[in-house]
């Protein structure tokens, strides 16, 4: 991601001429957009492989007039943020973005199949196969690289998806889901932080070690992003810790419900044992609704009550790196907020204020009817993002990161930990015997 | 060990394969699943949510 140097100064210039603040200016718009009425749920492939929709049902001939329309928003958009940031690659953008969101409505479409999707293999993984596949087989097209931009990307999904951080909704189950949501959770990312540096000596990748401990310990892929992004992982760094918690989300996901069913546990203690350690959200809910409804009730809300935190997480993992690693020289002991203010990554304002605004600011009324439009936008440049990481990323690379089997210990350490703990601390706030429960 | 390691990756990823091709979680049908990463995607969850608050 971007490097910042601790000789740039405060300049209000710097607001319409970095990439990283257009990040935020663009996620505003599109925000604005929704909220306005101006712009609607963007149109993209459908959902297919079920009660016989083939994948022509994943693009009816109707819907191409709209997803072409997705492309020239976007491709506006981001043109206005590359106008300003790096004029002269302007017409270069212009030329690659087209092929960029051609992979990127094949990922969606590949992502889209329904039995594939529900082990996890959805639009953001097949990007970035997609990605990988062409960089390391086929080799980038030279006329692609202007318009491989994961930084704008995946910053402006992440301002995006701070508007679905919904801060007063996190007493949804009282003190009890904060019990098990936001006790373990931090717990669990500082313990596995801590393995990483002290025990696995992962100095030479800090940004991995965040990014594994946040997506074992939140929620998945969102998590790394969120906070890959905020620690500026490498790109190789991101698609590793996001491989690995895929491959273990469908382990856990189909053995979790089948060990509470073996151990005879009662639902709510399941519920809230499942929706704290299962990683994506998606499989929270389908592994609990095998334990019934009032599994799938608690694991639901502990999920999402453990999904606000990332907006706190995030946000502290952006100021923990630019007080403590970045460009920080032996002889400072302490950074000032003005370099804190100059090194924090822009899109990480962006992030927390669109949050605080539908968390506090609108009536729940308009949240709920432009949080899916929003959420779609979030959605695509997620996909555009992981295409770009994949055609910039390299095999060799990530090949040197698993090296040595530090990051798959680092993650069954972390994820035993979080299970061990969650069960504790699902036991102590739901079983009835500590605290009465809310329903 | 090295051995060891490789047989164990392998074995993991081999399972995961034979689970996703012939659907042994059974998952097909439901709603969402673990491709729908963010809790906006999952309509269980705002339907749980709205039940609890009410």
């Amino acid at each position: 991601m971007d490097g910042l140097s601790l000789k740039e100064e405060v300049s209000w210039s710097s607001l319409f001429k970095k990439e990283d603040w257009w990040t935020v200016w663009l996620g505003f718009l599109l925000i604005v957009g929704a909220l306005s009425g101006f712009l609607g749920k963007p149109v993209l492939p459908q959902s297919w492989g079920e009660e016989g929709a083939n994948i022509l049902a994943a693009i009816p001939a109707g819907s191409i007039p709209g997803i072409l329309a997705t492309g020239l928003i976007c491709l506006v958009l981001c043109s206005v943020a590359v106008l300003f940031a790096n004029r002269e690659e302007l017409k270069g953008f212009v030329i690659g973005f087209p092929v960029i969101f051609a992979l990127s409505i094949v990922a969606y479409v590949i992502g889209n199949y329904s039995p594939w999707r529900y082990y996890g293999f959805n639009d953001v993984i097949w990007a970035l196969v997609i990605g990988l596949f062409i960089s390391n087989v086929i080799k980038t097209p030279e006329f692609l690289k202007k318009a491989i931009r994961p930084g704008l990307y995946i910053k402006t999904g992440l301002v995006l998806l701070g508007a679905s951080i919904l801060f007063n909704r996190m007493l949804t189950l009282g003190l009890m889901g904060l019990g098990v949501a936001w006790v373990v959770t931090p717990l669990v990312l500082i313990s596995m932080y801590w393995f990483s540096q002290k025990v696995l000596k992962m100095q030479d990748s800090r940004g991995l070690a965040i990014t594994i401990a946040t997506a074992t310990s939140v929620c998945g892929v969102s998590a790394a992003i969120a906070s890959g992004a905020a620690a500026k992982a490498k790109k190789e760094e991101i698609t590793l810790a996001i491989s690995v918690t895929l491959i273990f989300t469908i382990i856990m996901m189909l053995a979790m419900p089948a060990l509470v069913g073996f151990l005879g546990m009662d639902a709510a203690i399941g519920g809230a044992w499942l929706g704290g350690t299962i990683d994506a959200t998606g499989a929270v809910v389908a592994s609990s609704a095998v334990l019934g409804n009032e599994a799938m009730e608690v694991a639901s809300v502990i999920k999402m009550v453990q999904n606000i935190l990332i907006g706190i997480i995030a946000f502290a993992i952006a100021i923990f790196w630019v007080t403590n690693y970045e460009g920080k020289s032996a002889s400072e002991s302490e950074v000032g907020i003005k370099e804190i203010w100059i090194r924090l990554p822009k899109f990480i304002i962006g992030f927390v204020v669109a949050s605080l605004i539908f968390s506090f600011v609108l009536p729940e009324a308009v949240v709920d009817a432009n949080l899916p439009v929003v959420n779609s936008f979030r959605g695509f440049f997620f996909t555009l993002a992981f295409i770009s990481i994949g055609l910039k990323s390299n095999f060799k690379e990530m090949a040197k990161l698993v090296r040595g089997g530090k990051v798959v210990l680092l993650y069954l350490i972390g994820q035993t930990l979080n299970i061990v703990l969650t069960l504790i601390a699902a036991y102590v706030f739901f079983s009835g015997t500590f605290f009465t429960l809310p329903f | 060990m090295k051995f060891i390691k490789k047989s164990l990756i392998l074995m993991v990823v081999i399972g995961i394969l034979i689970v996703v091709g012939l659907d042994l979680g059974n998952l097909r049908g439901q709603s969402s699943g673990a491709g729908d990463i963010w809790w906006t995607e999952v309509p269980e969850i705002s339907e749980s949510y709205q039940r609890l608050n009410k």
